[in-house]
């Protein structure tokens, strides 16, 4: 262990002077709650598209909101698109796991795992959104159910907002094409 | 984020992929959050030194928040390796030391365990050795029958790790009560050597899988392979969980290892451990609880999967 280390996803920082910076809690849990309730399921819809992995998908949720509970009072409460910062949290949680574990998932899966039957969607959807290359994939996701505006989408995949916006419009396209016969005029078939 | 001009110019497309992905929701509760940040939290307000004013200062302003003591964890319930308060210091009062001391003792699959035993074994005095053998083994095998599946590929892994341990417990320095994490820390390392070597010998011989070939060897054993089989819906249904719930659970209840040693192996901190058990457990429950009328996925997507998202 050196001078910095990860707790359940966050660094603490050991200053020189023998003091720790990093999180400091939260003083307005009535707030937190309510951004919790707001966001979780937008979150947890999000990761679940990219990973297509529902308990990797909860797993990330809830550390990428233990984070913004720790980190409430000195980040995420002044931040100006604190549903943005969750999200990043949660997409890198996610990276990062995904990094950790990869060589030892790789001997455990020698398949790749695509459990689609676990993820109660439309399968004609989830294939769609599978078929996209990635970087189409990740700009939709974060669009159509982080609901995030491409500036946001560009601060947490770090790219330039022009490349989202055009991902984006890309994917679109595609979708429209693989979904297209099955939608009407008005959007619903119901 | 939510504001409705934005739903009404959203383009067919991605109405279509949020009405697929609608009423999904986590089973992640509040309650879980706070609690599992609260030890982290501990950990930044606890002072570098032993300052003691630092520390009452600290405590201090973990009052203030208030919510952050009211949720402080329960102590976690010991399932197999017992700490044996008496064996530690025999005159302590126990309601007023429990938080200080040092066990110097574990009592594990009804063996007891004493400092002295460590440091024999130690010694590789065969008897201590005997002993930390007869405690843990059973733990391990189970751990290794529930990961493996094959109760022939879990005696042999268990008997490494022991070859292992005996090897490099001169090497090991902490105390008896972290004997438990470290043994099964070498054991999780065997196992992930275990599957990529199975792994490679599939990609090299498709047909003849390792632990298939041991079996055939002399025929099936009929208890081995009922043990299978009714394993085997178990078995698919950990398959669904994330590697960490499905670790942690493997740990927990196949080896019996208490929420303090299963954090030590695998490097987490209790609230991890806890969250992703209950987790874990909850998934595992509703992936082994018989599939009754099943709606079309079409009409409710995520209902059929999840009959108590609502409750919650």
């Amino acid at each position: 262990m050196g001078l910095s280390a990860k707790v359940d996803g966050c660094h603490v920082v050991a200053m020189p002077d023998g003091s720790r910076r990093g999180p400091r809690g939260c003083s307005a849990p009535e707030e937190f709650a309510a951004f919790f309730k707001q966001h979780r399921g937008v979150v947890f819809r999000t990761i679940l598209a990219k990973t297509m992995d529902a308990a990797a998908a909860e797993d990330a949720t809830a550390e990428a909101f233990v984070c913004a509970y720790a980190h409430w009072d000195d980040t995420v409460a002044a931040h100006p698109h604190p549903e943005a910062w969750v999200l990043k949290v949660a997409w890198n949680q996610h990276l990062s796991w995904w990094r950790a574990w990869g060589s030892r998932r790789a001997a455990e899966a020698p398949a790749p795992r695509w459990p689609a039957a676990q993820v109660p969607v439309d399968p004609q959807v989830l294939g769609a959104i599978r078929n996209l290359p990635r970087g189409q994939r990740d700009a939709f996701v974060l669009a159509a159910l982080g609901e995030l505006p491409p500036a946001q989408i560009a601060a947490v995949l770090g790219k330039a907002p022009g490349t989202v916006r055009a991902q984006l419009h890309r994917a679109r396209a595609r979708l429209r094409l693989v979904l297209g016969e099955r939608i009407s005029p008005e959007g619903r078939d119901d | 984020m939510t504001d409705p001009a934005r739903h009404q110019s959203e383009d067919p497309v991605t109405r279509r992929v949020r009405e697929a992905f609608a009423e999904l929701e986590p089973s992640v509760e509040l309650d879980e959050i706070v609690e599992r940040a609260a030890p982290y939290l501990r950990r930044m307000t606890r002072p570098a030194g032993r300052d003691q004013q630092a520390a009452s200062r600290a405590r201090a302003g973990e009052q203030r928040r208030g919510r952050l003591t009211a949720v402080r964890p329960a102590p976690a319930p010991n399932l197999g390796g017992e700490v044996d308060p008496a064996a530690g210091q025999p005159g302590a009062a126990p309601a007023a030391a429990t938080a200080r001391r040092i066990p110097r003792a574990v009592t594990v699959g009804g063996v007891k365990l004493s400092a002295a035993d460590l440091a024999a074994a130690r010694r590789r005095d065969p008897e201590a050795v005997a002993r930390i053998y007869q405690a843990y083994a059973p733990g391990l095998l189970r751990f290794f029958v529930a990961a493996v599946g094959d109760r022939r590929a879990a005696e042999d892994l268990t008997a490494t790790v022991f070859a292992a341990a005996v090897e490099d417990l001169p090497g090991f320095r902490g105390e008896v009560t972290k004997l438990g994490g470290w043994l099964f820390r070498i054991a999780r390392h065997d196992l992930y050597d275990y599957r990529r070597r199975i792994v490679r010998a599939r990609a090299e011989h498709p047909d003849d899988v390792l632990g298939e070939a041991a079996l055939a060897e002399d025929g099936p054993d009929p208890q081995d392979l009922a043990e299978r089989l009714e394993g085997s819906r178990m078995m698919a249904a950990l398959e669904q969980l994330s590697t960490d719930q499905r670790e942690v659970l493997l740990l927990r209840l196949a080896a019996g290892l208490t929420v303090g040693e299963v954090a030590a192996t695998l490097g987490k901190t209790t609230g991890a451990v806890k969250a992703l058990q209950h987790r874990g457990l909850a998934r595992l429950a509703r992936k082994l609880e018989p599939p009754i009328d099943r709606e079309p996925q079409r009409d409710r997507p995520g209902r059929s999967e999840r009959p108590d998202a609502s409750s919650r």
